[in-house]
């Protein structure tokens, strides 16, 4: 009798420490008024890209089982047209994959193992979730205790994504399907001119993996207009 | 194995510095393997120039490269991303710079490499032409011309064509490579401060620091 009390006290005790590590805390939102919480709104806009932008990134990824590469990220994001074109390469430029978003998925090149078509899905999916805003309109926010805005999104697959960000400017993205599901959370690092220098995105899907990005080179672009050829284009041959 | 899991990320390396290995080649592949009879070592700085469509200005890379006799390479990118490709006694490693400090790649790919050693033992003794997996052709004309062309299918859409331009001033140096992907889309590295014969450590081709 008293094995079977402690069994269920331990039972207890393990819930209540592993629950509260494996969900997302969800604070209570209030619902925003575009009029008198127009700054509120504004501040949760600070992660994504207002105007059309492209960015290189050096990309360490940590996949499953604790493997590690680390990739040339080239990202073209034109945030009114909602427009994706990314480039994947190795360092000695080889591009491993090409492909464009919007709202449709194109890939142009994809080299093993990066032709698979889940891969491409998930991929500019985090790419959406680090550079564009989220559709929705409906957004409910709240300010939190230690003054960080919380701004809270539904998806467009039905997942929520919470913007934090903090009185620093620092900022965090989390989205999940409910408070026991994660999906993926970024969180910025110190930023230069409102572009963070470092990014690190965690996926809780296929397998777990984790992305920190570098900044190399940002620069804004004339809307997803085709870019004029690079200088020495007509080099040797 | 399969042929595009071989180039995957680590043999256009490899296909730069054993290109650069048939320097002071002549007008015909027999000249050529007996130019590069005489090379014992190589060192260079190199710059990448990485053209893509989405790019309005090339992404430059700034490294230096080693290679001993018979199968020793050392290609070191300093920037934008501090990386160490090593091969010795047929070995091949990579490290990165990355949140934990210079970090050994695990991603698989190199286990390729061994296969890609056996590549390189032919084309260093000027053996293009009997390469698997490329097709090579000399141009002449104005600018000399080594071309490499992928023999199968799988290998050419990934890499259209491998285009070496010799030095017209120096004897033996190589002055670009440029790797072909598709139209728009291609990687040229041009070379520096060749220095050829010189001794090189065993531990450049080691250790990564």
């Amino acid at each position: 009798m008293k094995r079977r009390m402690a069994a269920r006290r331990l039972g207890l005790l393990l819930i209540l420490v592993i629950f509260p590590a494996a969900c997302v805390h969800v604070p209570d939102m209030k619902s925003l008024d575009p009029l008198t919480d127009r700054a509120v709104i504004e501040e949760c806009g600070r992660p994504f890209v207002k105007l059309p932008y492209r960015f290189v990134h050096a990309i360490e990824a940590t996949l499953p089982g604790g493997r590690t590469a680390t990739l040339i990220g080239v990202t073209v994001v034109d945030p009114e047209a909602k427009f994706l074109h990314s480039v994947l390469m190795t360092l000695e430029g080889l591009v491993l994959f090409d492909g464009e978003y919007d709202g449709n998925l194109s890939v142009k090149r994809a080299v093993p193992p990066f032709d698979k078509e889940s891969f491409a899905r998930n991929m500019m999916e985090d790419i959406r979730l680090l550079f564009l805003s989220p559709e929705d309109s409906s957004a409910e926010a709240g300010v939190l205790m230690d003054g960080s805005t919380l701004c809270r999104y539904r998806g467009k697959e039905g997942e929520t994504i919470d913007v934090t960000v903090q009185p620093d400017h620092a900022w965090k993205i989390v989205t999940y399907v409910n408070p026991f599901d994660r999906l993926r959370e970024i969180k910025s690092g110190d930023d230069k001119d409102g572009i963070p220098e470092e990014l690190e995105l965690k996926g809780y899907s296929h397998g777990g993996y984790t992305l920190r990005l570098r900044l190399v080179e940002a620069e804004p672009v004339s809307a997803a207009t085709p870019p004029s050829p690079s200088e020495d284009e007509t080099d040797q041959e | 194995m399969s042929l595009k899991n071989n180039i995957k990320g680590i043999l256009l390396p490899v296909l730069l510095l054993t290109c650069f290995l048939l320097v002071g080649w002549g007008e015909t592949w027999e000249d050529i393997s007996r130019d590069t009879a005489g090379i014992e070592s190589i060192q260079a700085e190199f710059t990448q120039h990485k053209h893509l469509k989405i790019l309005t200005k090339p992404l430059v890379s700034k490294g230096r490269f080693y290679f001993q006799k018979p199968d020793s390479i050392r290609w070191e990118y300093h920037s934008p991303v501090k990386s160490v490709l090593l091969m010795h006694k047929g070995n091949v490693k990579r490290y990165t710079q990355g949140s934990r400090g210079m970090v050994e790649d695990s991603s698989g790919a190199l286990s390729s490499m061994q296969v890609v050693v056996q590549e390189i033992g032919l084309w260093s003794q000027g053996r293009f032409t009997e390469s698997t997996h490329f097709k090579a052709e000399i141009k002449g004309g104005k600018e000399q011309k080594i071309i490499l062309t992928p023999r199968e299918e799988a290998f050419a859409a990934i890499i259209a064509r491998i285009v070496i331009t010799p030095s017209p001033e120096r004897k033996g140096v190589i002055k670009s490579v440029k790797i072909v992907e598709s139209e728009g889309n291609y990687t040229l590295l041009n070379f520096t401060d060749v220095r050829m014969n010189e001794k090189i450590g065993e531990s450049v081709f080691r250790k990564a620091g």
